[in-house]
């Protein structure tokens, strides 16, 4: 979706332009002051900016080249008033991609626009791109991935904001890593705030840091993990979990590049890239009103969605072999073999902790062979091998047992309920890898006649 | 999810430093990896990504000796206690290792705070055995 800019003190004009260009399919966001409208350039993609020349506080002729040099460089196209003609002319010449009159500037639109974004569609085809992208944890060759690659190149070239999103343990640190890693500002620091993790009332300390005194036991004067970004980037993990006053203090930091930490009288300004991750639809707590909804349009200059390992499970070999030769290296063991076995018991199973639980499955097999030079699927916990016999079974009976499910001796009511009831529980307790817990949120059933059942089946 | 402690260097007070930190942060037993040892004990075998590994720096060399594991600790969510006797450099250094949380290791206060904040928001995780 091509994303507009509208630049126009004219609130009237800026209402008709959004209303008719969303309908017509585009991203569109309006502001009525220059400043604001340099602010969102620099912090989210555009590909179009249509640019009053007469604002409030400016003039947007001489602010041109802000907008044009921000980090998505787009195309911006002028409003001028009628019979402006120089103005026109000089915006032209300071690499505006056109101008167009009030009042009939959606008449106009309709000529420029289309022409504007396939100049912009074919400039961007031939924008180079880092060529060798440096991959750093990322293992993998699922086409789905390819994908996250090309998103991770376009983020890489600019200095836009990022949003990673992906369900957890799909590898959203290490993508803002490599995004980090294969940016200009590669050699600055990269700062990871865990958002999650930390109570709120320590949250605030963490981020903005706080002078000796602020608080009780403040003994030290600590610079905060803001501050330690500048010039780099910071990575905010889980920005879901921001508590609302935070959201607010923290999108000020992004509006003014400056921040009060707890307990000072002084302002410090901090300059960096940012970076953001989260399991949750934040787009549904934009509309809940547990997100502000100015700061995700901050958040999201880009998004990258990170697919969970079920639908890449062909990368699933990969990340065995590379996590096992990690952790041969980390505790100075000789290199482990795989049997086929082991792998096949693997694309068995469905992975709702994704590529965290499948190292996590690693690390535990990997402790049972320590003096162990090959590794079979026999080592894995119980569970995936049950899943691989049932999967076997299946496979060989599974055209006949579909045909005779139809065609099957019609039992009494009872008998029959049982069986599936059976049936349903053992495959439930197998997906759930024997925690109760787990099988009551995923099935929906209560504790107590899940308790009933397994007592009666399990 | 298992908590993990780590002393980065040997010490008579290790010990006492580890009850002490046991009985504060009591939401959940605490596995002391030997001090010093890197990922060279079994218990370090135990060790699962995602888990609490709480690292302890009594001065300046254990600091480095941590840093020099830094390739290894990202999978874990680390939290550092730095002893007064740290220079300023490994404060300024110790964010280098993506630590959730970094404290002055004499009071355990917000570590608690911390440790049983990360509990309760994972309660709902896969559990997983760390001993086959």
């Amino acid at each position: 979706m091509n994303r507009i800019l509208v630049v126009d003190d004219d609130k009237l004009l800026c209402k008709m332009l959004v209303k008719h260009l969303s309908r017509s399919g585009f991203f569109v966001e309006s502001t009525h002051l220059l400043l604001e409208g340099i602010q969102l350039a620099n912090d989210v993609d555009w590909d179009i900016i249509l640019l009053d020349v007469q604002m409030p506080d400016g003039n947007g002729l001489d602010s041109l080249p802000s907008f044009i040099n921000s980090s998505s460089q787009p195309e911006v196209i002028i409003i001028t008033g009628q019979g402006a003609a120089d103005g026109a002319e000089q915006a032209v010449l300071s690499g505006a991609w056109s101008y167009i009159e009030k009042p009939h500037v959606l008449r106009e639109l309709k000529l420029h626009l289309p022409r504007a974004l396939q100049y912009r569609e074919e400039k961007l085809s031939n924008h180079t791109i880092p060529v060798a992208l440096k991959r750093g944890g990322i293992i993998g060759h699922a086409l789905v991935l390819d994908r996250c690659f090309d998103d991770l190149a376009k983020a890489a070239a600019s200095n836009v904001n990022v949003l990673l999103s992906g369900e957890t343990g799909t590898g959203k640190e290490v993508f803002a890593r490599a995004i980090h890693e294969n940016s200009r500002d590669k050699s600055s620091n990269f700062v990871v705030v865990d958002c999650a993790s930390l109570p709120e009332n320590l949250l605030e300390s963490a981020l903005f840091g706080h002078v000796k005194g602020a608080f009780t036991g403040a003994d030290r004067t600590v610079k905060g993990l803001i501050k330690r970004a500048d010039n780099g980037t910071l990575f905010l993990d889980e920005v879901g979990e921001l508590p609302l006053h935070m959201q607010k203090a923290f999108l000020r930091v992004l509006q003014e590049y400056s921040f009060r930490p707890v307990g000072a009288s002084e302002e410090e300004t901090s300059r960096f890239r940012l970076l953001t991750a989260t399991n949750r639809d934040i787009e549904a707590m934009v509309d809940d009103g547990s997100f502000r909804k100015d700061l995700y349009y901050r958040l999201k200059g880009l998004s990258i969605h990170l697919p969970p390992l079920r639908e890449r499970k062909e990368d699933i070999e990969e990340l065995v072999r590379f996590y096992l030769k990690k952790l041969c290296k980390r505790y100075g063991l000789d290199a482990k073999m795989v049997s086929p076995d082991f792998y096949g018991s693997l694309a068995e199973h469905d992975w709702p902790g994704n590529i965290r639980e499948l190292f996590q499955i690693i690390e535990y097999v990997f402790a049972s062979c320590v003096g162990i030079s090959t590794i079979f699927s026999i080592h894995l916990p119980p569970v995936f091998r049950v899943q691989m016999a049932r999967a076997a079974v299946q496979a060989e009976t599974g055209s006949a047992s579909a045909s005779t499910t139809s065609g099957q001796e019609l039992k009494p009511w009872n008998a029959y309920k049982n069986e599936m009831e059976k049936e349903y529980v053992n495959r439930l307790m197998a997906h759930c890898q024997g925690d109760t817990k787990a099988a009551c949120d995923f099935s929906g059933i209560s504790k107590s006649k899940m308790y009933r059942l397994l007592k009666q089946y399990g | 999810m298992n908590i993990f402690f780590y002393p980065a260097s040997v010490s008579k007070y290790n010990k006492p430093y580890f009850k002490a930190l046991q009985s504060c942060v009591a939401a959940k037993n605490i596995i002391l990896l030997p001090s010093g040892s890197g990922f060279e004990s079994l218990v370090s075998l135990s060790l699962r990504s995602d888990d609490i590994l709480i690292l302890y720096a009594a001065n300046d060399d254990a600091f480095e000796s941590l840093f020099a594991m830094q390739n290894d600790l990202k999978d874990f969510r680390i939290l550092l206690l730095l002893s007064p006797e740290c220079s300023r450099q490994c404060w300024d250094r110790a964010y280098q290792l993506s630590p959730i949380f970094v404290a002055e290791s004499t009071d355990f206060t917000e570590l608690s705070a911390v440790v049983m904040n990360i509990l309760l928001r994972n309660d709902d995780e896969l559990w997983l055995p760390s001993h086959p």
